[in-house]
């Protein structure tokens, strides 16, 4: 587990627990570098100077002996005899006294491991020696016993001189040993004492900086995060749904972070649904009144069209009779009988330019027939968008729809447009084949339309078992937003004047809407356009 | 290690117990004196002549043995005395005129032969020595610090 994704209180109980341990470490160093210490100063006051007095004492005390031995040795009073024997005998009860005390010191020391084996050695060899010195006085107070002072004298001065020199040179070491030692351990205190400082000064340092990096840590993982947070809130607040939190640990900051994101994804989303709606209902309102307008002015124009249309067949019979009375007429002029009478009337004639006036009649006459039935053309196609013909609905492959309108435009796309077919397995779809069919013809028309030299159509097609999706892609001119908000009402067009109706596209969303589908329209000029059709299958 | 762990003590068990068999000592006694056993600090009492004479009045003769002797050395750890510390007790009877020190002879066989040939003579040698000619008081064996 990483740390970032602690807990806070994890996080905090391992920061303090970390300097928590540093300065304990820190602690138990300096405590036991004192007792080390202490014990140092111990060992040198308690035991190591009173064992160096113990050995210098006896150093003094051996010597003394010596000296009374000599003296004694020269003495012939009795009384002065008697006294040094006596001072003799009190000088071995102190030497004696004097090796009790170095023992027990040496015991304690030896206890506590600080008495080293080249002093045991030293106090060893110096017993031997103190002994066989003693041997040597038994022999010297055996000569003087005897009488024989010279050569008690002699052993004093010779091999007892030797044994005793070789006595003292211990007793002597045995002084230095323990001074050194001393100092040893003086030096030792001292830099254990040092050390202990070293330590728990760097330690100290360490943790001041533990400390300030944990202050840091906490801001960056506390302050920080809840800061930006703040901003995010204020950012919502103020409109923008699309703050996005950073959220990389798993502690409470993290997890609000996460909620937060979360809270603002579905705000986001409910807005877009909601804008969606509003735009779709204010489409779906407008094609509606639109409909119903259409639908009036249908009605209103069906009747008076119907008139003319009703009025030009006749008017039309009516008007040939008359040129055939008029013919008649022209057969009487030439029998030349009534000349001057019809001389007028052929003035007038050659006035009026009959000829042409004929030709014109009839020409008025098309003009009329052709405007009556482009009308109700008109017509035709606004009852479509409003109304479907109430036909019942029937299952219908749509591949084949998509098929049989492609056929119906193979002059317009052969050689100029490639259309490129990626149909899909597709269910059967309950709908208005014909309907449908328009609504392909119309929008693949209008494809080839676009496209001004050549180009390309792609048509796709895929399903499952609920929706149908067709789409048919272009790479046509495209459209401007401006354009393609306005494509599905009536009479616009982007077409020459008389190429177009306008009702294309709003017929196709009729049938669309009708069979409870959607269409869709994604363009951008110079790109092609592409409508995306849905269908339930039902 | 752990070799070392289980040879050093088997060579230090072997070495003593090699010492207790050919070490032993005995502190022997002229055979007409009125003590079959001794204690140690009775030993010590005979050896630093604060006992002078045995029960029935015999004075006592104390032999010791000449340094760097391995019985000797033996001897001095039972009385728990080392012979320094043994010859200044000496020492200062001897300069106060309390008594002489025990003569220390160079041999075990001289002090068996002295032993046995002296009234009230108490000394030591090592036990394999002894034969019929003397009384044995006390067998030490070496004893581990």
């Amino acid at each position: 587990m990483k740390f970032k994704d602690l807990k806070l209180g994890a996080k905090l109980a391992i920061g303090f627990g970390f300097i928590l341990v540093i300065m304990a470490g820190s602690n138990i160093f300096s405590l036991r570098r004192m007792t080390a210490i202490k014990n140092e100063i111990e060992e040198v006051t308690a035991n190591r100077l009173p064992r160096a007095l113990a050995i210098a004492d006896l150093n003094l005390n051996t010597a003394a002996l010596r000296i009374s031995q000599l003296q004694h040795a020269f003495t012939t009073d009795p009384v002065a005899g008697k006294q040094q024997r006596d001072m003799m005998s009190k000088l071995i009860d102190r030497i004696e006294k004097n090796k009790d005390t170095y023992e027990r010191l040496k015991a304690e020391s030896e206890a506590r491991r600080f008495y080293s084996e080249e002093e045991k050695e030293l106090y060893a060899a110096f017993d031997r020696k103190w002994e066989t010195y003693q041997d040597l006085s038994f022999a010297f107070f055996d000569l003087l016993a005897n009488h024989e002072t010279p050569q008690a004298i002699d052993l004093l001065n010779g091999e007892a001189q030797e044994v005793f020199d070789n006595l003292s040179a211990n007793l002597t070491a045995l002084v230095n040993i323990n001074k050194n030692d001393s100092n040893a351990a003086a030096e030792r205190a001292d830099f254990a004492y040092q050390s202990a400082r070293a330590i728990t000064k760097t330690l100290s340092i360490v943790t001041i900086l533990i400390s300030a990096f944990l202050v840091a840590g906490l801001a960056r993982f506390i302050s920080v995060p809840v800061r930006h947070l703040v901003h995010a809130a204020q950012s919502v607040t103020g409109g923008d749904l699309h703050v996005h939190l950073k959220s990389d640990s798993k502690d409470e900051i993290g997890n609000l972070a996460q909620s937060f994101n979360q809270m603002t994804a579905a705000l986001r989303e409910a807005r877009e649904r909601m804008q969606k709606a509003q735009v779709q209902l204010v489409q779906s309102e407008k094609m509606a009144s639109l409909g119903q307008l259409t639908a009036g002015i249908a009605h209103e124009i069906n009747n008076p069209v119907n008139f003319v249309s009703a009025n030009v067949g006749p008017l039309r019979r009516d008007i040939a009779e008359v040129f055939a009375v008029l013919a008649q007429y022209d057969e009487a002029m030439a029998m030349q009988q009534l000349q001057e009478k019809f001389k007028n009337v052929e003035t007038l004639k050659k006035n009026l330019d009959w000829p042409y006036l004929k030709e014109e009649i009839n020409n008025l006459l098309d003009g009329v027939q052709e405007g009556a039935h482009r009308t109700s053309e008109i017509v035709k196609g606004l009852r479509s968008f409003t109304r479907l013909d109430e036909d019942e609905r029937k299952p219908a492959d749509i591949n084949q729809g998509l098929e049989s309108a492609l056929l119906m435009l193979k002059h317009q796309l052969k050689n100029r447009v490639e259309v490129i077919k990626d149909f899909g397995a597709l269910p059967p779809v309950m709908c208005y084949p014909g309907k449908l069919n328009q609504v392909f013809l119309n929008l693949l028309a209008n494809a080839s339309q676009a496209i001004a030299g050549t180009g390309k159509i792609f048509i796709k097609t895929s399903g499952d078992g609920e929706i149908v999706t067709i789409a048919i892609k272009d790479t046509g001119a495209g459209m401007t937003p401006e354009v393609r908000k306005h494509i599905f009402e009536p009479f616009f067009t982007t077409k020459p004047v008389g190429e177009g109706t306008g009702l294309g596209l709003p017929i196709t969303y009729g049938i669309i809407e009708a069979h409870d589908g959607n269409i869709e329209v994604y363009s951008e000029p110079g790109n092609g356009s592409e409508f995306v059709i849905t269908l339930p299958v039902k | 290690m752990m070799l070392k762990r289980i040879i050093k003590p088997t060579i230090f068990f072997l070495f003593v117990y090699m010492r207790m068999a050919f070490a032993q000592v005995a502190v022997i006694a002229h055979k007409a004196v009125p003590e079959d056993t001794l204690s140690q600090a009775r030993l010590l009492d005979f050896y630093s002549g604060e006992i002078k004479s045995w029960r029935n009045k015999v004075p006592v003769v104390v032999f010791d043995l000449k340094p760097a002797n391995e019985i000797r050395e033996l001897f001095y750890q039972l009385l728990g005395k080392t012979p320094s510390r043994m010859k200044s007790i000496w020492l200062k009877k001897l300069l106060l005129g309390e008594g002489d020190p025990p003569a220390a002879l160079e041999s075990e066989e001289e002090v068996l032969k002295k032993v046995a040939a002296t009234r009230g003579a108490i000394g030591f040698v090592g036990k394999a020595k002894v034969g019929g000619e003397v009384k044995i008081i006390v067998v030490i064996a070496k004893k581990d610090k």
